[in-house]
């Protein structure tokens, strides 16, 4: 049992913080983290309850495997219901935090209620409480960090909080830790901020000494170990290039939004890509990229660590920024370039790193500006309602609006709301490109047929981390499927989701799944869970764990008419490249997918699904 | 022999490929990308991943990775206009002029 079976409750009304035990048939049914998280918060919350409200609930927890020597196993989840959609949120994060909470003894902490005023919590072992923490309210996520770190003279105390974005509430405030990993999607840092919860900060000594199996845990570890390193994906690619990578890939096939997905390719991808990153500066002849990083037990290493020009205007006034940070990740470089039609490679990384410093979500504010640049363009907006001419392609107008956004000021406050919000009030919700309320992360479906339905039945609104069919249609892992097709592709996203259930409950990160399969991953739960984990009862948990996410979304009141695409998708032809005529085929195949999922034309279980799957 | 678009000669072993100054055979220009670990199979005074090629109208993608000496193992992603090559189609498949052929090896992010 890789489970330490203990749950740290945390009532932020009462300030109290209580141990409980680790409901283990649960436990035998959700597996970790993600799952048994949002177990948890489904069975203690209102579905319908206001997401910023006390009455929400947010959980931070840890897989099975979180802290143990399988590769990757640093994971952590927070589980809430999310601002930014009313769906369930469930954002993932590595770096040292997760595996330092399974160390001091905990596999969950739930927080319930709101606090008077400030706090943070502190964890050393099994010691908890909740501490003032109106000298960090204001403070960024790097300062928190800092502050807190010098308060304890403890250097090695594992910390995660939030910036000005999860106090003022943006909708897409994440939660940071380690300065540069984030549970980054869905407004969980938004979540924490209404609870007036800045921090965790965690020691743990206690290591993870209770596998059931050491010996067979210890061979399943370093067989899984050897593939990793054995696979040129994950072996190779990966660490020397990083996620980065997909950038000249994803415009080649014509399938990178840009402009806020006005157009399928970018004449400036090259600009902003891995290669780029690589390649020495005119300006001080120094490469992007400074080295690569690897977050807990990790042995892939795909993690950016970059150096900002100090000549770009962006910070040559601002030393802070100056030294090796986070990124950019693909994501991020895309969300903050190519949809906003931004080729200037500095302007993104400082872009990027406010959105550290100050816990925003670059993919959903990198959207957001792409939004408000088309309504500028239409003329809707205006440079004295923004605060500077925004037109598509500006690195000033990207500068001053993730500035003016991590700081609550001016229209930073109306970007703060996210493209939905934001594309209504001014009379063209037709323009958020997102599912559900979340923005679209970087593929544009008219070019990848299968992440149309992916982003459209994720349970989180849109995103590339439920089911990442990019790596069959584009990337050829496991088998190269055809991309501009939609045949095949309810199987397709299905065997994804469910799969990356089983990955993210673990407590391992799923970027093992270029070179692992579930048979990669069964034998090291096996060893080091109590119980019964084939690979028949993977699967089934993987599937459970899918319809109970969604049953808490129709309980909270979506619909299959909310698993759909914005019309710019279903009736905007792509205008260049392999996609060229052609729309998402969503309407082909979302009846399939409700079939093969063993739900209703209107996309609800069925009676004999919720049975099979003892929901 | 092939050579970059404007005649400087990069590889003179390739008999199957003729010069644009060769009267025997009209050649073609093709756009040729590698990326990620293949970018160090181009030239190395090349700007970024791409070099303008003049080939032989009849040159197949498979002639092409071998001529520039790319593993097989490495050309995972061969796309041709942004369409998927595989494997088996690439010596059958010919290179039209203004094509775009881009390489890379295997390769994942998210």
């Amino acid at each position: 049992m890789a489970w330490t079976r203990k749950i740290l409750r945390v009532n932020l009304t009462e300030g109290s913080c209580k141990e409980e035990a680790l409901n283990m048939q649960w436990a035998n049914e959700y597996l970790g983290s993600r799952g048994l998280a949002s177990k948890y918060l489904i069975s203690e919350i209102d579905p319908k309850v206001d997401p910023l409200s006390p009455e929400n609930k947010m959980i931070m927890a840890t897989g099975p495997l979180t802290g143990t020597m399988a590769s990757t196993g640093g994971r952590y989840t927070v589980v809430t219901k999310g601002p930014l959609t009313g769906a369930i949120a469930c954002s993932n994060s590595g770096g040292f935090f997760g595996a330092e909470m399974k160390f001091a003894g905990w596999d969950m902490i739930i927080f319930e209620g709101k606090s008077p005023k400030p706090v943070y919590l502190f964890i050393e072992n099994e010691k908890a409480e909740l501490r003032d923490a109106s000298h960090l309210w204001g403070k960024s996520c790097w300062e928190t960090e800092e502050t807190i770190k010098s308060q304890h003279q403890d250097p090695q105390i594992r910390i995660s909080s939030i910036g000005l974005a999860g106090e003022n509430q943006v909708l897409y405030a994440c939660v940071v830790n380690d300065l540069h990993r984030a549970a980054g999607r869905s407004g969980v840092g938004a979540v924490m901020g209404s609870k007036n919860l800045k921090a965790v900060a965690i020691r743990g000594t206690r290591g993870v000494g209770n596998v059931k199996d050491f010996p067979a845990f210890m061979k399943a570890t370093s067989d899984a170990k050897k593939v990793l390193h054995d696979n040129a994906v994950t072996g190779q690619g990966l660490p020397k290039y990083g996620t980065q990578v997909l950038m000249n890939v994803i415009n080649e096939i014509g399938a990178l939004p840009t402009r806020n997905h006005r157009d399928v390719q970018f004449e400036d991808a090259s600009k902003i890509s891995a290669e780029a990153m690589h390649e020495k500066r005119e300006s001080d002849g120094k490469p992007h990229l400074v080295t690569n990083a690897a977050c807990f037990g990790c042995t892939i290493a795909c993690g950016r660590i970059s150096e900002i020009d100090k000549g770009h205007f962006t910070v040559k006034n601002s030393p802070k920024y100056w030294g090796a940070s986070g990124g950019l990740e693909y994501e991020a470089a895309w969300a903050l370039g190519a949809a906003n039609g931004v080729g200037d490679l500095e302007a993104l990384q400082y872009a990027n790193l406010i959105c550290n410093e100050q816990g925003m979500d670059p993919i959903s504010f990198g959207a957001t500006v792409g939004a408000a640049m088309e309504l500028y363009e239409m003329g809707i907006l205006t440079s004295e309602m923004i605060g500077i001419e925004s037109p598509f392609g500006s690195a000033e107008a990207l500068a001053k609006m993730v500035e003016m956004t991590a700081v609550g000021e001016g229209f930073g406050k109306e970007l703060g709301m996210g493209s939905k919000r934001l594309c209504t009030k001014y009379g063209h919700p037709e323009l958020s490109m997102s599912v559900k309320g979340q923005e679209f992360p970087a593929y544009d479906s008219r070019g990848i047929q299968g992440m149309g339905l992916a982003y459209a039945t994720s349970n989180r609104g849109a995103c590339h981390l439920r089911g990442y069919t990019v790596a069959s249609e584009v990337l050829g892992i496991p088998v190269k499927t055809d991309p501009l097709t939609t045949d095949g592709k309810p199987e397709l996203v299905k065997a994804f989701q469910d799969a990356t259930a089983v990955f993210d409950s673990a407590g391992i990160c799923v970027f093992t799944s270029f070179a692992w399969t579930l048979a990669d991953v069964q034998p090291q739960i096996e060893a080091a869970c109590e119980g019964d984990w084939s690979m028949d009862k993977l699967n089934e948990v993987g599937e459970r764990i899918w319809n109970m996410e969604r049953q808490f979304n129709n309980a909270a009141g979506f619909t299959h008419k909310d698993d759909n695409l914005p019309p710019r998708l279903t009736t905007e032809p792509a205008k260049t490249g392999p996609a060229k005529g052609l729309v998402n085929g969503l309407d082909k195949m979302l009846p399939e997918y409700y079939k093969v999922r063993g739900w209703t034309p209107e996309g609800q279980p069925t009676p004999e699904t919720v049975s099979r799957l003892g929901l | 022999m092939l050579r970059l678009a404007g005649g400087r000669d990069i590889i003179s072993e390739a008999s199957i490929l003729f010069n644009s100054t060769d009267k025997r055979i009209v050649s073609i220009k093709i756009a040729f990308k590698l990326f990620a670990s293949l970018t160090d199979y181009l030239p190395p005074d090349r700007k970024g991943n791409v070099v303008s090629l003049d080939i032989d109208p009849a040159t197949t993608v498979a002639e092409l990775i071998r001529t520039f000496r790319i593993p097989e193992m490495s050309a995972h992603l061969v796309l041709v206009n942004g369409v998927y090559v595989p494997p088996a189609k690439r010596a059958q498949t010919q290179l039209a002029d203004g094509d775009e052929l881009a390489i890379w090896p295997p390769i994942a992010g998210g």
